[in-house]
């Protein structure tokens, strides 16, 4: 009796705790997403604004979508994200293939290589390569700045991969030459689509850090910003609301990215993929 | 093997894993249409062996012929030679007729001819009617026809199969092996497959080799393994039990089977330490005056501690651990 | 021949397109950086000149409160991050709902969460102190000072950075077998006792990874504190900026950047060889 009585006690505590931390987990959120659908009165004009949705309205997206370019950062943002992605792919890939070809020691070796250069700060990589692109005129080229941010998602997308091929069995490899398959075929048009859930994590991995990363895009592409710079730049002209907006359109994509990666978010991590 | 001609001869070929060498200045000869049997613990270098043969590892030293031609630096898909994974390998994204055919799709093969061979193939191994089935549908004695069929739809000169009973149900098993024998009678070509059961090649092959310490211990038939080993590994490398020795001077000892021992009046005795029966007969595990293990066969369990006498119908005389000649 | 060559340095020729890319667009920037931040803009001589100037800006007070909010944060950080780590090793009704909450807001960009923070806390007025105001409870100024400054941000960002800690913390707790919590149960020791006799020194090495991928995180901290407060209180990071977009040479930004990788490259140093540290010590137990 007074151990189920504890029981009871511990259960409930537990699931107080659980509902807390969620509560506190969505506020944020709820109030994003509260500022960007109701009109400024009841939001950002009140000292004290409500906690609970007063009145709603849409004119805040029209506002941002009208008075804005908006169309420009997003196209910006897509384009460089997509860039990120093959420019991450299209090296990491055979990077991927050739670390699982070596031995386990040599290749997590090299690995944790390549997550030290996660370790630099992008501001100290930021500033000197701004100045070589500004010479090769490539300063604000979605190009530029997709390179860049393809330092932070490579290590990572490169260590996906390699758990990948390392779970895909020797043999069938093997066996593909045997039969006369050539490397890069085996690569792409085996090995590849055997490993297709690594590499769409890696793509979507990497799309998804550069379409939030803020510190290579306010540096290397100021004047035709991505949407974080753009987020950015309303906030110091005072735009709060259409701040607002774009906050929650950045948002969007992120979060149902963020839940269907859940699996791989934890994954990577572990083995220490640090991005800025 | 009336005439003889040597289909694939390794010439000191030596192999290193880091600083070990698994498979150390290995000499081998393979004739002509033989069933030819690798047997080895785990660990020995075999399948290593099986892949310098097809080419996917290259070995530190040494070369390989096939038909009198050095193939050493030759890829894989040049060599004409057909290997069997362990696995089976079979493509995970392709159905039966799709991984059958993919090795003469790969060699650009047109339609017509690859249906031709993809159904003779599926015909021989009994496979054709689960031919569109999704390769991880079948059953694991189909999945190794399919991996036999796709490796000969190549008219491979030879073919090499690597543990190819290992992923069998113990009940197929028995009969995998037969049918390996008459596949290999049926197309008269040389096979070579990787064993550690001894079991899988006492009754299917023409020679085993015994791999040890990345060297054949010794090539010869089954029953000449276990009736003349060579050395004392393989003698206890091969049979249910190791060879018993007795010692009878600092360099010489006699080595015997249970069965070459009669049990009555010997001039010869040992004490029981432990009786083992396997199926319906009865091994007792001695301990001879020096202290050396040796395995009797009797009728019935004794009493362990018991003094047994035998004595020895046949024995071979081994000096310094090397086969001399038979005794008696 | 040819062939023999070629198959056995394949894997270290297709490693290598990665790696040039690494030293070309990571280290070697960053290295001609820190060689530039050693040299005189005007007569190009190695020279401090660059690092001494940077004391008329704060470069000081800069440093101690970028330890601060480190500090701070990562304290914050694990301690939010324990708790969660915790309630998902319990069996709980919905759990994949509650972990998919708690993941959530790592993917959201820092510039939002940045934002969406700027109207939690505001300079005056806001949703907290609406919030606290239902209670009757008045309003705070939250940068009243630096450290109060300090301490909202460390709060703001804690957001979108305890779920990777916690998620880190969680898979080293998964690996814990449950009978050594049974048996110290049976042993009797309590929770507290569980904790830092079991949990914790069997999830060292997850422990070390979190304390890595976010401590340098931490330091790097930018796009919060910038549209929080601004430029002051100053962070290595901002100043670093501040001197990037408003002054007439790069120097002074290069070598404070210089400043921020020291310590970034001393704090995880530190972390993986605190083990070592802290051996001598162990030896004489």
């Amino acid at each position: 009796m007074e151990i189920k009585t504890i029981n009871k006690i511990k259960k409930i505590v537990l699931y107080a705790v659980a509902i807390l931390v969620a509560i506190l987990f969505i506020y944020p959120l709820y109030i994003l997403l509260l500022v960007s659908f109701s009109p400024t009165t009841v939001t950002l004009d009140k000292l004290l604004p409500s906690q609970l949705p007063v009145k709603l309205t849409l004119n805040n997206f029209i506002s941002a979508l009208t008075q804005y370019n908006f169309v420009g950062p997003l196209f910006k943002s897509l384009e460089v994200a997509f860039m990120v992605g093959a420019i991450t792919l299209a090296i990491a890939i055979p990077a991927a293939y050739g670390l699982s070809k070596l031995n386990r020691r040599t290749g997590n070796l090299i690995m944790v290589f390549l997550f030290i250069a996660n370790l630099v700060p992008a501001l100290i990589i930021a500033i000197p390569i701004s100045v070589e692109f500004i010479k090769a005129g490539m300063f604000d080229s979605p190009l530029a700045l997709a390179l860049a941010q393809s330092l932070f998602t490579l290590p990572l997308a490169t260590f996906i991969l390699l758990g990948s091929f390392r779970t895909i069995p020797k043999d069938l490899e093997n066996q593909a030459r045997v039969d006369g398959m050539g490397l890069f075929r085996t690569i792409y048009t085996m090995l590849v689509p055997m490993a297709k859930a690594g590499v769409a994590a890696a793509f979507l991995l990497s799309w998804l850090t550069s379409w939030d990363e803020f510190t290579f895009a306010v540096i290397l592409s100021p004047l035709k910003p991505t949407l974080p710079v753009i987020v950015y730049i309303n906030i110091t002209e005072g735009s709060l609301i259409q701040a607002a907006a774009f906050a929650a359109v950045v948002s969007i994509p992120v979060i149902i990215l963020t839940i269907v990666l859940q699996k791989y978010i934890r994954g990577i991590y572990l083995t220490g993929g640090i991005t800025g | 093997m009336t005439q003889k001609k040597i289909k694939l001869e390794l010439k000191g070929i030596t192999k290193f894993f880091g600083k070990k060498a698994v498979i150390d200045h290995l000499d081998l000869k393979v004739y002509e249409g033989e069933l030819f049997a690798i047997l080895g613990p785990s660990g020995t270098g075999k399948s290593t062996l099986l892949k310098i043969i097809v080419g996917i590892e290259e070995p530190d030293s040494g070369s390989v012929f096939l038909d009198g031609k050095d193939i050493t630096n030759l890829p894989p898909n040049k060599r004409n030679i057909a290997m069997v994974f362990q696995s089976f390998a079979l493509y995970p994204n392709m159905d039966v007729y799709r991984n059958i055919a993919f090795p003469l799709k790969i060699a650009r093969f047109n339609k017509a001819d690859i249906d031709k061979k993809v159904r003779s193939a599926a015909k021989l191994l009994g496979i054709s009617e689960v031919l569109s089935s999704s390769v991880s549908k079948i059953s694991g004695g189909q999945k190794q026809r399919v991996a036999l069929a796709r490796a000969l739809v190549r008219d491979p000169s030879m073919f090499l199969l690597d543990e190819p009973f290992s992923n069998l149900d113990a009940r197929v098993r028995f009969t995998a092996r037969e049918e390996l024998k008459r596949l290999q009678k049926k197309l008269n070509s040389t096979f070579i497959y990787v064993t550690h059961d001894q079991r899988e090649t006492s009754n299917i092959t023409s020679r085993v080799g015994v791999l040890n310490d990345g060297k054949f211990q010794q090539i010869d038939s089954f029953d000449n393994l276990y009736n003349f080993p060579q050395n004392k590994w393989v003698g206890d490398f091969i049979g249910n039990f190791p060879m018993s020795f007795i010692k009878k001077s600092d360099s010489i000892s006699w080595g015997f089977r249970p069965e070459w021992a009669s049990i009555h009046r010997g001039n010869l005795s040992a004490k029981l330490v432990t009786n083992e029966l396997a199926g319906d007969i009865n091994y007792w595990l001695c301990e001879t005056k020096e202290g050396s293990m040796i395995v009797l066969r009797g009728n019935k369990p004794r009493e362990v501690g018991s003094k047994i006498s035998f004595k020895l119908n046949k024995y071979n005389i081994y000096k310094n651990g090397v086969f001399l000649k038979q005794g008696r | 021949m040819r062939f023999r060559i070629k198959r056995k340095y394949l894997p270290v020729l297709l490693i290598l397109p990665l790696i040039f890319y690494l030293v070309g667009i990571s280290f070697y920037p960053a290295l001609s950086g820190i060689f530039q931040s050693f040299h005189s803009p005007s007569t190009g001589k190695l020279t401090l000149e660059n690092f001494t100037a940077l004391g008329h800006y704060g470069i000081i007070s800069a440093i101690i409160n970028t330890f601060i909010l480190t500090a701070g944060a990562l304290a914050i950080e694990f301690t939010l991050g324990f708790i969660i780590a915790t309630l998902l090793t319990k069996t709980l009704r919905g759990k994949a709902i509650f972990s998919t909450i708690y993941i959530i807001p790592f993917g959201i960009a820092t510039v939002v969460s940045a934002y969406t923070f700027s109207l939690i806390f505001p300079a005056v007025g806001g949703y907290a102190n609406s919030f606290l105001a239902l209670f009757g409870i008045h309003a705070i100024n939250w940068y009243a000072n630096t450290y109060m400054t300090l301490f909202t941000t460390m709060l703001a960002d804690s957001w979108k950075t305890v779920p990777i800690i916690a998620l880190i913390l969680f898979a080293g707790m998964s690996q814990i077998p449950p009978e050594i919590y049974s048996a110290a149960a049976v042993d009797g020791a309590g929770p507290i006792r569980r904790f830092f006799s079991i949990t914790l020194p069997n999830i060292a090495d997850f422990v070390t990874i979190a304390l890595i991928v976010r401590g340098i995180a931490e330091f790097n901290i930018f796009a919060l504190p910038l549209i929080l407060f601004g430029y002051n209180p100053p962070l290595l990071t901002t100043l670093t900026y501040e001197f990037y977009s408003t002054s007439a040479t790069l120097y002074y930004s290069l070598s404070s950047a210089t400043i921020l990788f020291a310590f970034v490259l001393g704090f995880a140093l530190i972390v993986v060889f605190r083990k070592k540290l802290v051996g001598a010590y162990e030896l004489t137990d």
